[in-house]
């Protein structure tokens, strides 16, 4: 497959493509014919080079026209390398072989306007003339002898030209502009190859194509390609041997290897194919871990990007005896086959072109084990990469209180149990008129398994998560101000009983540090007072209102506490911002670290940590004690604490 | 308060998609300013009980999590804490704390640039809470030039730059790929797959203040309009 395997050269691709399709399928696709410009027309005045290369040259390349040298020739199989064509012919060849005439109409019309709409003629005689029997059907023959005819016939200067063409049964379908159809129309009744030729006017224009039996054919191409995939797939060893595709009888017996555009096309269609023969992607998986495209003359992986598709994680791959020459030709691949564990490039351009080519390959494929036959990588280096590029979170810590004279911890003692049992006098000693209060509900926390999610309806309607609230008075609203509406929301809200602080400490975390900036309540201080900044996470369990029913909740509540207005409480919430979501225990930081080191882990640990800070053994095991063997704590309480290890801790330097 | 609301929104659109794409997160923090850094304001970070040093050192921490941790917010909510912040704010863009009668602290100047047409600076200047804004202006419109009058119903949305407040994320953080090697089994509906990515919740309350620098008249583009004071992250 590839340009190269079996195409015809360049020149001819429209026709032949038109024709071999046809000749399979006994239908006829539409070729658009271009590039006719006087200058074009070579000896024979064929003037149809390919649509691809004269699409582009007629625009901006008129000089290229002597290509057309090799178009009046027969066509040539040649084993030279085509180059590739651009995207945009190949656009166009693909927009020929699926004969959408409504586009390339679209297209001419926006070219020339004032031009009358083209005449459709109907040629009959192509079927019993011997020139049927030529590769391609002789269509292109028929094509070439009528353009010539017509003008040598009509005497006219200017070339005569067949815009698009169609077989379709025994008829030739042909479009012309109205002038050249006169000219094609004095043509009736020649000898054309043995048989005469009826040229008719159509008036009512294309045949509709759909009339044909269009899926019988359809049908039957794609019962042939399921017969080529079975007889090529190894149960046992799970491969799918797509090697030498273009030596397959079947396939050459459609015809696939004689257009250009369509090995391509039919590797899609087989992975099309594929696609459905498979029920979920873990049947696939099951059922295909090697795909061989050995020796298909593959030069680049564009041509066969559908695998990737169809078969994402194929683990086995050989692209052997192939014609990929650099690593631009593997390029499309590079963030694809996540799984590959082998890939075999033997006997390619490329291992000569790119010696290196391996280390990229390599860098490519993160599991990739086996390249071209050499192992790169053991599965153990795989599993180690896999396990550093797990995410390690950030370490869980225990409180960060930095309190002010106590004034935290005074706070959050006696606000807990207050909560639980005097919201009334809580409110009234803590908060002020310009207190601020609000609950939001976060139902899609991630919570233990297998406990059942409660349920939010008491505390949803105050809920103020703006990522779920956009309309701006539910927000207003939902912001509760001034010691008088707390109180009146926290009485709405159920009954709750936290765990004593004091004796359950290990149920909570409480974080809280200074702050500056406050408002003055006195109005003094033009720069604003200092106060804290408290963030309790925790747990409770509620009642909920008018039942019995007891749920477990975990919360978070950040305080913003300042100094109180000369006369009222010293302390007061500036800010309550309540957070409940479903229950889950708070981390434990002590717990989780422990468990997680084992002796062996300690001993690299005390060799890691001796050999970044030159400590002794000793004092390195003294550290890492003290750290609870965290080692990223003790790497940095060493830092801390620098200045006072004795001398004697490190190792003398040499 | 809309703009406080916008503020939160506009960090939380913005904040956690920097730290999910690793970029540099020192704009965000207060750190970035030399007025708030010249009063001694400097970001308080603690994370998971650790105090860190500086913004550098969080992206240190972050660093060391590895690739493909994904913050992701699901909830949020956003207090006033001090409508008139004034640490570190600079000499143009505040007024003498002078208490005069009237019109309270400032007030007679906040006229003056309403008729100057100086936004930024009234705004900047608005010294009340804003109940009492809302009476003043009202007083104030009275005897403005009219022309100036459409210029201050359209002030009254820059009112609150220099709020300081405090809001709260919570979210989850999903530590390695959703496309992870196990995961496409996931697809099938099998259970549990091992290996998969894990989640945790976590919760994030942050201070802000207004970052002096991005206010002024010929401020540089692209300032954040607040920066953090205080951070205290848990995983949870």
């Amino acid at each position: 497959m590839g340009p190269k395997k079996g195409s015809a050269s360049n020149a001819r691709v429209t026709r032949n493509g038109q024709a071999s399709t046809s000749k399979a399928s006994s239908r006829g696709g539409i070729s658009k014919r271009q590039g006719a410009r006087p200058l074009k027309v070579d000896r024979d005045g064929d003037l149809n080079m390919d649509a691809s290369a004269a699409g582009s040259a007629s625009r901006s390349q008129p000089k290229r026209s002597n290509n057309n040298a090799t178009s009046s020739s027969a066509p040539i199989r040649t084993s030279s390398r085509n180059p590739r064509p651009t995207a945009k012919t190949q656009q166009i060849i693909q927009r020929v072989i699926n004969g959408d005439p409504s586009q390339i109409s679209a297209h001419r019309a926006g070219r020339r306007t004032d031009v009358a709409p083209p005449v459709i003629l109907r040629v009959q005689g192509l079927k019993d003339s011997k020139a049927a029997s030529n590769e391609g059907g002789g269509l292109k023959e028929l094509l070439t002898f009528l353009e010539r005819k017509s003008q040598t016939v009509g005497h006219t200067a200017r070339p005569v030209r067949i815009k698009k063409s169609q077989i379709n049964g025994d008829f030739v379908y042909i479009t012309a502009s109205k002038e050249d159809a006169q000219e094609i129309l004095k043509v009736n009744n020649f000898y054309f190859a043995g048989a005469t030729l009826q040229i008719t006017e159509v008036p009512e224009g294309l045949p509709n194509r759909d009339s044909t039996p269009l899926s019988s054919t359809a049908l039957e191409m794609k019962e042939q390609l399921r017969n080529v995939l079975s007889t090529r797939y190894d149960v046992n060893a799970k491969l799918l041997n797509l090697s030498t595709l273009g030596e397959d009888p079947t396939l050459n017996q459609m015809g696939f290897f004689r257009g250009e555009a369509t090995p391509e096309k039919m590797f899609k269609a087989l992975m099309a194919i594929c696609e459905g023969l498979f029920k979920t992607p873990q049947a696939k998986r099951d059922a295909v871990v090697s795909i061989s495209l050995a020796g298909n003359n593959i030069n680049d992986v564009s041509q066969i990007l559908s695998l990737t598709d169809t078969f994402p994680d194929i683990v086995n791959l050989d692209l052997s005896r192939n014609q990929f020459k650099d690593l631009k030709a593997l390029q499309k691949w590079r963030h694809r086959l996540r799984s590959l564990q082998t890939l075999l490039l033997n006997d390619n351009p490329i291992e000569v072109a790119n010696p290196n080519y391996k280390a990229e390959m390599v860098t490519w494929f993160p599991k990739l084990l086996n390249l071209s036959g050499i192992q790169v990588r053991t599965p153990e280096q795989v599993a180690a990469t896999a396990a550093a590029s797990r995410p390690t979170p950030i370490p869980q810590g225990g409180p960060d209180f930095r309190d002010i004279n106590r004034v935290g911890e005074g706070f959050i003692t006696e606000f807990l149990p207050l909560y639980d049992t005097d919201r009334q006098n809580l409110a009234a000693k803590y908060y002020d008129e310009q207190s601020t209060f609000s609950i939001a509900v976060n139902t899609h926390s991630p919570h233990e398994a297998g406990v059942p999610l409660p349920t939010w309806g008491d505390y949803i309607k105050f809920s103020r998560n703006h990522m779920k609230r956009n309309h701006a008075p539910a927000r207003q609203q939902r912001l509760f101000t001034g010691a008088s509406q707390i109180q009146a929301l926290w009485n709405q809200l159920p009954p709750t009983q936290h765990p004593n602080l004091a004796a359950q400490f290990d149920k909570y975390i409480i974080d809280c540090h200074p702050i500056h900036g406050l408002a003055d309540p006195a109005g003094q201080s033009p720069l604003g007072v200092d106060g804290m900044i408290m963030t309790v996470h925790g747990e409770f369990d509620d009642q909920e209102l008018g039942t019995t029913k007891t749920t477990k909740r975990s919360f978070s509540r950040t305080f913003v506490l300042g100094p109180g207005a000369p006369g009222r409480n010293p302390i007061r919430v500036v800010s309550d911002m309540l957070s409940l979501k479903a229950f889950k225990n708070v981390p434990s930081p002590a717990t989780t670290q422990a468990t997680t080191v084992n002796d062996q882990q300690k001993q690299q640990m005390l060799l890691e940590l001796s050999k970044q800070t030159g400590m002794t053994p000793e004092y390195s095991q003294f550290c890492l004690d003290g750290a609870n063997w965290n080692f990223e704590q003790a790497l940095a309480s060493f830092h801390e604490k620098r200045a006072q290890i004795p001398p004697q801790a490190f190792v003398a330097a040499a | 308060m809309d703009s406080i609301l916008e503020a939160a929104q506009d960090f939380v659109d913005h904040y956690y998609e920097t730290l999910n794409k690793r970029q540099s997160l020192a704009p965000y923090y207060a750190s970035t300013s030399t007025h708030l850094t010249n009063a001694s304001v400097k970001p308080d970070i603690s994370i998971n009980g650790r105090v860190v040093e500086s913004v550098a050192a969080y992206e240190a921490l972050l660093d060391a999590q590895g690739a493909n941790v994904h913050y992701t917010v699901s909830s949020f909510d956003v207090h006033p804490v001090n409508p008139n912040y004034a640490l570190g704010c600079p000499e143009n863009l505040t007024v003498a704390f002078d208490g005069n009668e009237g019109g309270g602290p400032g007030w007679g100047k906040v006229s003056k640039s309403i008729k100057d047409g100086d936004r930024v600076s009234f705004a900047i200047q608005v010294r009340s809470v804003p109940q009492s804004f809302h009476r003043r202006l009202s007083m104030c419109m009275g005897f403005l030039i009219p022309e100036a009058r459409s210029k201050v119903v359209d002030l009254v949305s820059c009112l609150w730059y220099n709020a300081y407040f405090i809001f709260i994320y919570s979210g989850t953080i999903r530590y390695g790929k959703p496309g992870d090697t196990p995961a496409p089994a996931a697809t099938e509906g099998g259970a549990a797959v091992e290996g998969a990515p894990a989640e945790v919740a976590f919760n994030e309350a942050w201070l802000l203040v207004p970052h002096w620098e991005a206010l002024g008249r010929n401020a540089a583009r692209g300032l954040k309009k607040w920066v953090v004071v205080s951070q205290n992250f848990r995983a949870l």
